[in-house]
Formats: structure tokens, sequence, C-alpha cells
């Protein structure tokens, strides 16, 4: 199975990688105008808190969409 | 736990979710899980005394890896509302969740295809009142998105994009628009107040959509679902489904980003049961007409604006 497109993957995915329990696993990541903290809950399911940015936090968002919208752009041509 | 047996008659898989029978069923507002854990209060699903959009792992999964995944979206940290209340930075902001968990699932060797939904209210079996969706990642392709791949195949193209041009030639059951959205009530609509929630370009998935697509898309499924709410004026949820379909991530084929609400009501006092035709024989009979509920639909969502 192929997946999703690459392009749009969360950057710090930690898909199938073991996870430490009791608080965020990564440094918060960035997702579009979102804010990402991933957690581990006491019985071991992941929880996952998004937070959209606060203005001053979005100084790099316009490198990141162009990157996606570039990406769609050659996703509709091909 | 569950299990996947595959029905051979209708050609196509069940799955068995035991553990679900045990799940938290109308618990009053002061046990709700999906509310934030208040200091001193009792524990919740979600160990923090505030958040905006929290995503985890259903306690009752209908699947579970390495079989794909069950997730809970919870809207917001109050107990009260739903989505069609929601500020819209909330709600613009839940469709870049949607498409993060698209993504993110999408991208795992046992996921064929990423469904995200609602149930909102007690006539379509929700067990918790809490503004929340859930994301059902199976490890197969379901029938009806195999449908739509069908129909595309059928009419020579994306039949989405096919059914659009349609009904906007038609016009007569548009309910709502905006320079990226059409809503409607399908030609053919099996539910009485069924609408389609389509994006005007071409769109296998929410990673493939513009920002501003994206804000579009919230605002036009946050108008319909305020125009329900006032289309009876219930003094309770109007109820329905949410189902957003999108391209499976499988890689075998396109699909066209749209979301689809099948409401069970057909008054405000009478449910659409589906009885003998419906799921003995899998022919939807319906009382209404889709172009009248449609004229009904469009002006409850005018008054709801």
């Amino acid at each position: 199975m192929t997946g999703a497109p690459d392009r749009d993957r969360p950057a710090s995915s930690s898909c199938g990688a073991p996870r430490e329990r009791g608080g965020p696993v990564e440094p918060a990541e960035r997702f579009g105008p979102l804010a990402i903290s991933r957690h581990v809950k006491d019985d071991g399911r992941a929880l996952i808190l998004f937070t959209r940015r606060r203005e001053d936090d979005e100084e790099d968002r316009g490198d990141g969409e162009a990157d996606r919208n570039q990406g769609a752009a050659a996703e509709r041509r091909s | 736990m569950s299990d996947l047996r595959f029905e051979e008659l209708r050609g196509e898989q069940v799955a068995y979710a035991i553990d679900r029978q045990e799940r938290t069923f109308l618990p009053p507002a002061e046990h709700c899980p999906l509310c934030p854990t208040r200091p001193g209060g009792e524990p919740t699903e979600i160990p923090f005394a505030s958040f905006e959009i929290a995503v985890f792992d259903n306690r009752f999964p209908a699947f579970a890896a390495p079989r794909g995944a069950a997730e809970v979206v919870v809207y917001t940290d109050s107990h009260t509302g739903s989505f069609g209340t929601l500020p819209a930075e909330r709600a613009r902001a839940l469709m870049w969740v949607w498409r993060h968990r698209y993504a993110e699932l999408g991208a795992r060797e046992d996921v064929a295809y990423v469904f995200i939904f609602e149930n909102r209210g007690v006539e379509v079996g929700v067990t918790l009142h809490h503004p929340h969706g859930q994301i059902y990642a199976y490890p197969f392709l379901p029938p009806v998105p195999a449908l739509e791949l069908a129909a595309d195949a059928r009419l020579g193209g994306c039949a989405p994009c096919a059914l659009l041009a349609r009904e906007l030639r038609d016009g007569e059951r548009v309910v709502y628009e905006n320079d990226e959205v059409v809503v409607y009530v399908p030609y053919a609509a099996r539910w009485a107040y069924e609408a389609h929630v389509v994006m005007r370009a071409h769109r296998p998935s929410l990673p493939t959509c513009e920002p501003g697509e994206l804000d579009a898309l919230a605002d036009a499924l946050q108008s319909l679902v305020r125009g329900y709410d006032a289309l009876f004026e219930l003094g309770r949820p109007f109820p329905y489904v949410m189902a957003v379909h999108q391209a499976p991530t499988d890689g075998r084929a396109q699909g066209h980003l749209h979301v689809e609400f099948y409401p069970p009501l057909r008054t405000a006092e009478k449910l659409k049961y589906l009885a003998g035709s419906e799921q003995g024989a899998g022919t939807f009979i319906s009382d209404t007409l889709p172009e009248d509920s449609a004229a009904q639909l469009r002006r409850a969502i005018v008054d709801a604006i």
C-alpha cells in the first residue's frame, strides 16, 4: 500500500515508533496553522492535542504552505 | 479485540468488536469522558485542564493495529454545543486535523481507507453527547467507497465531478454554495434531507486542497449543519450521520473529496427506518421528493446564516 502523498505526511510522525508514557514524546510539531503535541495515555493509547498557533508563531507558515501547494499542484497535474 | 469475517452472499466484510458492548453509554455531563480533566476532578480521556482539539485512540476500537485504527476526535473542551456552534476558526482548524489524520493514518501499511465521520443524535446511536467525531482506518476498501469508484468507471471519469455539474445545471436542488464548495440534495437522495457537500475543483482528498478550500469547506459544513438545526427547531440536536469520502490510501484509485449527510428524520416527529425493502432488497423507498426537501433546507440555511 502506498499511503497518502509524502509531501503532506506529518513531518514528525511517530507512527509505529515506540513512545514513552507520561508526556509529550517529541517537541511540538507544526502542521499548517496547528501546533501538535503527542502524548501517551496511562493505558498506552495515543493522545494528540491540536492547538491553533498564535499569529506570532506563524512567521514560517508561508514556507510550509508553499511546499504543500506546490505538491498539490503537481498532484493535480499528474 | 476485533475480528473480521467475510459475508459471502453480500461480498462484504463484517467486523466483530465485542468489547464495544461495554462502552460508555450516555453518561451524565459530570461523568463525560470527553471533557477535560479538571483539577481535583474525575480523570477523563483527556488528562489536561483545557484543550482545543484532541484526538485519541478509541478505548473500544472496531479496528486496531496491525489491522487498522479507530480514533475519537473531540472538537472542543466544552461539553455543550455541536460542530455547527463551533467558532468558525475552530471549525477551520478541524479541517486541518482531519487532513493530518488522513495523511498519517493513510501512510500506514495496514490502512487502505481513512473514513472520517460523525454520528449525531441518539437516533443514529450516539453514546456521548460531547461534540466529537470519529475516524475509522479500515484495513480494506469498504463497500461504499468501492461503489463510488465503480461509478467513476461507469460514468467514464470522476462521478462526483459529473454529478456536481448536473446539479449546478439543474440548480433546483442546490442549497448552499461558496467559491469552493457546493451543497445540494442529490437527484436520487435516499434520505429525505440527505445532502452532499462537494468541492468544486477535483480534489481527491484533504491533503490536495488549498488552505482557502479547507476554510470554505468548513464554512459550508457549518452552514449546512446550522440549517439542519433550524429546519425543524427540535430543541435538541438535529440527528445525522456525516461521512467524509476521500480517495483510498492504498494507491489503487482516485476519488473526489465530498461529505455526505444522512439525516434519519423525514419530519420533525418521524424517523425513516431501514425496513424490508431497504435492508432485504437494498432499495430505498422515499416519502419525499429531493426538490421539495432542497427548497425547505435552502430556506433553513438562509434563516440560520
